[in-house]
């Protein structure tokens, strides 16, 4: 965890609106783990209601412009799979990409 | 009531006043100009209908200064609403750099969308670079001064390109009028890249995450809200259906989202994300048809609420703890959570959450895309779909305010900034909900698209939401990538480090030549032809005089003295009179001989 105490001095106007106060030491809702646990229950259930609905389309009807995007689960599957990629990728691009902070400074 | 004043007269005329005003009535003007301003164009609207055109003859060419139709009132509608949102979250500012530059730029952004030929819109589109630079410069940092240098460099290159373009197309067809252009001829391709410079074209983009994190709090709000929009109603009016746009737009779309997700600064990254959503009206532009165009222009009306109020909460987050690195912060949930809240409201609208204004625009570029049968633009716009929600609707609001508890307790964002922010977040849901009965009424081309459609609510759903799962897995995987006080280096590379290496080089080898050179010519050179001119003379009447002395018997050591004595005599022309004396008459005897 990085300091906020060495922030550099300088004629910044916005510096007059800074504030740093004392935790007050009450607990926040996030602050319980299971609060956490039961927000990613109700997530996840939801992906799998949405997932489901899917499957009444399929048997039903569903508007598709191409013939693959009519295919079962294709918006969750390329949503996640996405997702999923670009993480990745962008992790390795660090490899090339990440400098130190004042690296054109130097 | 009827008004034929030009929108621009009176945001200026505000803008000298708040440049003279103190205290608390400087704010008050600053929020009532625009508002004066947005009644002014109600007005005209009503008053002259569509197609009105206000000219003005100077010698033999005739200028075009404001053109209201239905595309340029569009965005002048939107300026006004967003320089009314701005001035009111700006509204504890008491710079005046800021505050007074900040109306000049506002006029300059309406004067540009609402030019009418080449001239005027290049007088307003210097005017929005030169104006717009100050709210990067306001911050008063090392680092914002040398970006905003930078910035200028490129915007300043733009409108160069505009007056060169323009000027080959007066010269090739005579007319000045700014209208649809054709990129067959030379003066095309110039004002295209003009307009692109200010799109952030790839390549060109570095501006964009240069200069938006270096900017004030406000000033951020004020450069996503305007210089972008400027550039994407020029191409829309000067290059709609233009096929490179749909390739450009794709590619603008696709690689900011790896550069977002492993962005430090939380400002920085919705810099990226904007390129981001410029792709998507680009690609809408670059389509053509009616309903990808009023996607773009949509896409951008939206963009403006949705963009500028993450822009706002990061600002706001800025203000209260005086940093933007996403390692630093985390948990201000707890002691900002109106913040936090409007901040998930911008971070769902530009998700394109149905019931959120994107999902509106982004649906129409998309299903247009579709339309047209272009497969692998619409899989890449989808699967960008999908990374914006990664890096603006989840990392911004979730690095900012939850995440790891960063300790950092501070106090809520000021009133004023709150009110700014709940309008943008009111304005998102409103649009999103009631698109037919607000922002289509705006819209240039008549459609007939109705995005709440079943299908499509439900598989917009699970696109977003398995995108989430996808993060909340790696979350809990320790996949993700953690934020890491660092930056990542980016195609401004070339001029910033090259640019440097290039100096250096430069450095070593001219400075090197110069020295070597100096030596040379200067400290040998010069001293040899110093000692010569000195020594030379003296030696030349020794070696004359040797012979006489010699005959008068000097010999070995005296006669070694006797030389030695008059070369220094010689030499500091120190002679006894007799002896100059002679020497004068055989200068003269060898004049008149010569």
């Amino acid at each position: 965890m990085d300091d906020l105490s060495e922030l550099p001095e300088s004629n910044d106007p916005d510096r007059e609106g800074i504030v740093i106060l004392e935790d007050d030491g009450k607990e926040r809702i996030w602050d319980n783990p299971a609060n956490v646990k039961r927000l990613l229950k109700i997530f996840f259930i939801l992906c799998g209601i949405f997932f489901i609905l899917d499957f009444i389309f399929f048997i039903s009807h569903k508007h598709s412009v191409f013939p693959f995007d009519g295919w079962f689960g294709f918006f969750s599957v390329y949503g996640f799979v996405s997702c999923s990629l670009i993480v990745i990728i962008a992790k390795k691009l660090r490899k090339f990409l990440m400098r130190s902070e004042d690296y054109y400074d130097k | 009531m009827t008004s034929s004043l030009h929108p621009v007269i009176i945001i200026f005329a505000g803008a000298l006043l708040v440049g003279v005003l103190k205290g608390k009535l400087k704010g008050v003007v600053s929020v009532i100009t625009p508002v004066i301003g947005l009644i002014n164009l109600i007005l005209i609207d009503r008053s002259h209908g569509e197609n009105y055109v206000m000219t003005l003859s100077l010698m033999d060419l005739q200028l075009e200064l404001a053109r209201f139709d239905k595309l340029s009132m569009l965005f002048a509608y939107l300026f006004h609403f967003a320089a009314i949102i701005i001035s009111i979250y700006s509204l504890h500012v008491r710079d005046n750099m800021q505050r007074f530059t900040g109306l000049l730029y506002v006029g300059s952004a309406i004067g540009a969308v609402l030019a009418g030929d080449l001239v005027t819109l290049f007088v307003f589109w210097e005017l929005l670079a030169v104006t717009s630079v100050f709210q990067i410069w306001a911050r008063r940092t090392p680092n914002s001064s040398a970006s905003g240098i930078r910035y200028l460099i490129l915007h300043i290159s733009s409108g160069l390109l505009l007056l060169m373009g323009a000027t080959i197309i007066y010269k090739d067809t005579g007319s000045l009028h700014f209208d649809h252009f054709d990129l067959n001829g030379f003066g095309g391709v110039l004002i295209f890249l003009a307009f692109g410079i200010k799109c952030g074209f790839p390549l060109l983009h570095t501006w964009l995450t240069d200069s938006y994190p270096e900017s004030t709090a406000a000033g951020a709000v004020y450069l996503c809200c305007f210089t972008t929009k400027t550039a994407v109603y020029a191409m829309a009016r000067g290059f709609p259906g233009a096929e490179p746009l749909l390739y450009i737009g794709a590619v603008m779309a696709m690689f900011p989202i790896f550069y977002a997700v492993i962005e430090n600064d939380l400002r920085r990254t919705l810099a990226y994300s904007m390129i981001n959503q410029i792709g998507f009206m680009m690609v809408g532009i670059g389509l053509g048809t009616d309903l990808g165009i009023n996607g773009a222009v949509a896409h951008a009306f939206n963009d403006v609420f949705f963009k500028g109020l993450l822009f706002m909460s990061m600002g706001a987050v800025l203000y209260r703890t005086g940093t933007m690195n996403a390692s630093q912060l985390g948990g201000l949930y707890k002691t900002m959570p109106w913040t936090a809240g409007l901040s998930i409201v911008g971070a769902a609208a530009i998700s394109g959450f149905p019931l959120m204004c994107a999902f509106v625009s982004k649906s129409m570029i998309m299903v247009s895309a579709a339309e047209e049968g272009h497969m692998v633009i619409w899989l890449l716009l989808l699967f960008a779909a999908a990374g914006v929600l990664k890096h603006a609707g989840i990392k911004i609001p979730f690095f900012a305010f939850f995440a790891h508890d960063s300790g950092i307790r501070t106090k809520e964002a000021p009133a004023n900034m709150l009110v700014a922010m709940a309008i943008s977040a009111l304005a998102c849901v409103i649009i999103g909900c009631f698109p037919q009965q607000t922002l289509y009424s705006l819209l240039p081309r008549d459609i007939d698209y109705n995005p709440y459609d079943l299908t499509h609510v439900v598989t917009q759903f699970q696109l977003l939401f398995f995108s989430a799962a996808a993060f909340a897995v790696l979350m809990l995987t320790n996949i993700y990538p953690p934020e890491l006080r660092s930056i990542n280096i980016d195609f401004d590379w070339f001029w910033r480090k090259g640019g440097k290496l290039f100096y250096k080089g430069a450095d070593v080898t001219l400075n090197t030549t110069n020295e070597r050179v100096h030596r040379a010519f200067i400290v040998e050179f010069i001293g040899w032809l110093n000692r010569f001119t000195k020594a030379a003379p003296s030696r030349l009447l020794v070696i004359i005089m040797t012979p006489f002395w010699k005959a008068r018997g000097f010999e070995g050591g005296s006669l070694i003295a006797k030389q030695k004595a008059f070369y220094e005599d010689s030499r500091l022309g120190a002679f006894p009179i007799g002896r100059a004396a002679i020497f004068a008459v055989i200068l003269l005897g060898l004049l008149y001989v010569l």
